[in-house]
């Protein structure tokens, strides 16, 4: 194709109406900090969604403790107590009666090992891995379960274990979960009543104005972090009408997310209000008026679409400092409780050994460093992507 | 001409700004009215009460300007006695409005179609398919070319006439019975201002409006208004039909406008001017506003506010000293 015919089709794909979206998009894509961002953030919130499924392909859990396995370095395999070997064989025992019978028959009729039938198992759990899957190998069928049992006994570690010996990697996915989602939660909910806020003092002005944003001004006044220690005190399961919706094991997610929103709609509120102050006075709201356009439509129909751009960056920024939010709470013992991990909560256990056991504090303050720079890169993007100013046409 | 009724009828009309530094009458008894099919064109400078007297028959005074007197009659109907809703259900089926600037007067995030089907939509009983399909052969009718693309396009995407175009045809989308026109011309360039003013008389034919086109371009009324209205102050100080207007003005204020038109054909070196500025609001003289520029002034023009008087049978002046100035 030479060039003439290639500039005729760039030119009638330009004439093509290009849908806004479209626009941005390309406009978005220019900003190569902000796609890695992107990518980062998609990477993260894959992890969490899936924690479960990550946490069942490895065998590895993030409650799961080992006395015998404390502190381990990254790339480290560790082997369960012999106390616990012998409970979880007890267990699969009982829990297989036929299937264990038949296997310990078989273990000492083909006199693989020196022992009573009642020993084997036990035996052959004890004994060193590579020994056992050499005596297994001689035997017909090898129940399943039994093999999961035994290969539970020794688990790597990618990124070592904490002070109870539970793996650092999987709770960092976990962890992924509860911050992101805390983030991305509060964040969402924050915006929405920033919007309903900013929007009713900006369009009717008067003393609705003056209420709600001397009540935004007040919030804003309070010292932050000594009444989210108050508020983070306050035991949900007591408080009346929130204690039907507060499930037991989420209680300290909602408490945190009520909290982060309670001290971060003002600024959405106040951009909002500050955006839909000057566009009410732009001529297509006057020309909505003379058209027959009523109240609510041309809040939600002429003002609000206009006011999504600039608050799509403040939200996205926002998820930033509402992860920061949270760690720094959880960090401090007040946000999100163990055993649930959070970032946060895992930095706090680390602060005591963070000259012996570097990894424990790098890791979740990495975590939380990468997204919070990917949202911030993210929201930069946003944010010249949706100003009209800098579309090129 | 006698026995038709008028569509849009405004008695007395004033309204007031309730300024800091006291009230201001922005406009103060303006009478008129438009018949079907009619257009009225009504003239004068910036701040001479045009753009209020058209919001003010919409209702749409922002605080702190109030309608403080007068009638604005819709079909024998007096608007200003209804409530806020059914004034909302007439405003864009009865009376529409189009504005100088068509950029700004679309909702830039908005599709062309979006707003037109919103419009549809709010009067009118239909299914959004059928608000689709009104929404495009609306598009058609003020001569878009491919109104389906159009219809998914943004403002920002059309040029200049296309959206005035798109701004007439959203307008028009429910048959008012009145169009107000503020300026719509203003913005465009020469050829585009002629196509447009073309497709305004043909939409009022085919619609038989009542259309009231406020302008200062008196190039711009003498094609495509009827009658003229020539406003200063907020008063009337002469009306006419178009014609008569330009070949017999009777108030010197509105002998003062022609005179101060570039002619063509004529070389001049500069072109005339109207002595003095318009007053600030609350320095008009006490009578005839125009006193403190006017060259015919007698001491009472200063005193008492002229009568108007009618010099034929269509055409009032306000003026005590009415006719061409030698």
């Amino acid at each position: 194709m030479n060039q003439q015919t290639q500039d005729q089709q760039n030119i009638q794909s330009m004439e093509q109406a290009q849908p806004l979206w479209k626009m941005i998009l390309t406009q978005f894509s220019e900003h190569k900090m902000a796609v890695a961002g992107v990518v980062i953030i998609l990477f993260f919130i894959l992890m969490a969604l899936f924690a479960d499924l990550i946490s069942y392909a490895s065998g590895l859990h993030p409650h799961r403790q080992n006395v015998s396995g404390r502190y381990l370095l990254p790339f480290t395999y560790s082997e369960v107590g012999s106390s616990e070997k012998e409970t979880a064989v007890e267990n699969w025992i009982n829990q297989n009666t036929e299937v264990a019978a038949q296997l310990q028959a078989e273990i000492v009729g083909k006199n693989l090992l020196s022992v009573s039938e009642e020993d084997a198992l036990y035996e052959l759990a004890l004994m060193p891995k590579e020994e056992g899957q050499e005596i297994l190998k001689q035997i017909e069928t090898v129940p399943s379960s039994f093999n999961q049992m035994l290969s539970d006994f020794k688990k790597f570690h990618p990124f070592g274990t904490d002070e109870v010996g539970r793996d650092v990697f999987i709770r960092l996915i976990y962890g992924a979960r509860v911050s992101i989602g805390v983030g991305i939660l509060s964040t969402v909910v924050a915006a929405l009543i920033g919007l309903l806020i900013g929007s009713l003092a900006g369009f009717y002005g008067g003393w609705i104005d003056s209420l709600l944003m001397r009540l935004t001004d007040a919030l804003l006044s309070l010292p932050l972090i000594p009444v989210m220690i108050v508020i983070a005190a306050v035991d949900l399961q007591k408080v009346p009408v929130l204690a039907d919706f507060v499930g037991s094991g989420y209680e300290s997610i909602i408490k945190m997310v009520l909290i982060i929103c309670l001290f971060s709609w003002m600024t959405v509120a106040r951009l909002v209000r500050g955006s839909i102050l000057s566009l009410k006075e732009r001529e297509f709201i006057l020309a909505a008026r003379t058209l027959g356009c009523q109240d609510h439509t041309i809040i939600f129909r002429h003002l609000f679409p206009n006011v999504v751009g600039p608050m799509l960056v403040s939200l996205t920024l926002g998820v930033g400092s509402s992860i920061i939010f949270e760690a720094a709470l959880s960090f401090l013992g007040l946000g999100i409780m163990p055993p649930m991990a959070s970032w946060g909560n895992m930095l706090t256990n680390a602060q005591e050994v963070i000259y012996k056991n570097v990894w424990l504090t790098i890791l979740p303050g990495l975590m939380i460093l990468l997204t919070v720079v990917s949202f911030n890169f993210m929201g930069d993007g946003l944010q010249s992507a949706v100003d009209p100013k800098s579309i090129k046409r | 001409m006698e026995n038709r009724v008028p569509t849009l009828k405004v008695q007395n009309l004033e309204t007031t700004f309730f300024l800091k530094s006291g009230p201001f009458r922005a406009v103060k008894g303006l009478s008129y009215e438009i018949f079907p099919g009619e257009t009225l064109g009504i003239v004068g400078e910036s701040g001479c009460g045009k753009s209020v007297t058209s919001l003010a028959v919409m209702q749409l005074i922002d605080n702190p300007g109030k309608i403080t007197g007068g009638q604005i009659l819709l079909d024998g109907q007096d608007l200003l006695k209804l409530p806020t809703a059914q004034m909302e259900d007439v405003r864009g089926a009865k009376i529409a409005m189009i504005f100088q600037e068509p950029m700004t007067a679309l909702n830039p995030v908005l599709t062309i179609g979006q707003q037109i089907d919103e419009q549809v939509l709010r009067h009118e009983k239909v299914s959004n398919d059928e608000a689709r399909k009104r929404s495009i052969e609306m598009l058609s009718l003020v001569g878009i070319p491919s109104p389906e693309e159009r219809y998914g396009n943004y403002p920002h995407q059309l040029s200049g006439g296309m959206r005035q175009r798109a701004m007439i045809a959203m307008a028009l989308s429910c048959h008012p019975k009145v169009l107000i026109a503020d300026e719509p011309t203003t913005a465009l360039d020469v050829t585009i201002q002629a196509q447009i003013l073309e497709l305004f008389q043909t939409l009022q034919k085919k619609f038989n409006m009542a259309v009231q086109f406020i302008t200062h371009d008196l190039g711009v009324i003498s094609e495509v208004s009827d009658r003229v209205l020539v406003m200063y102050g907020g008063q009337v100080c002469e009306s006419a039909p178009t014609q008569e207007l330009f070949n017999n003005p009777q108030h010197p204020y509105t002998a003062a406008l022609m005179n101060s038109r570039p002619k063509l054909g004529q070389r001049t070196k500069r072109l005339q001017t109207i002595e003095g500025t318009v007053p600030a609001p609350h320095e008009f003289p006490k009578g005839c506003p125009f006193a403190n520029r006017c060259p015919k002034v007698t001491q009472i023009c200063w005193d008492v506010p002229p009568p108007v008087t009618q010099v034929s049978p269509q055409h009032i002046v306000a003026c005590y000293h009415p006719g061409v100035q030698k």
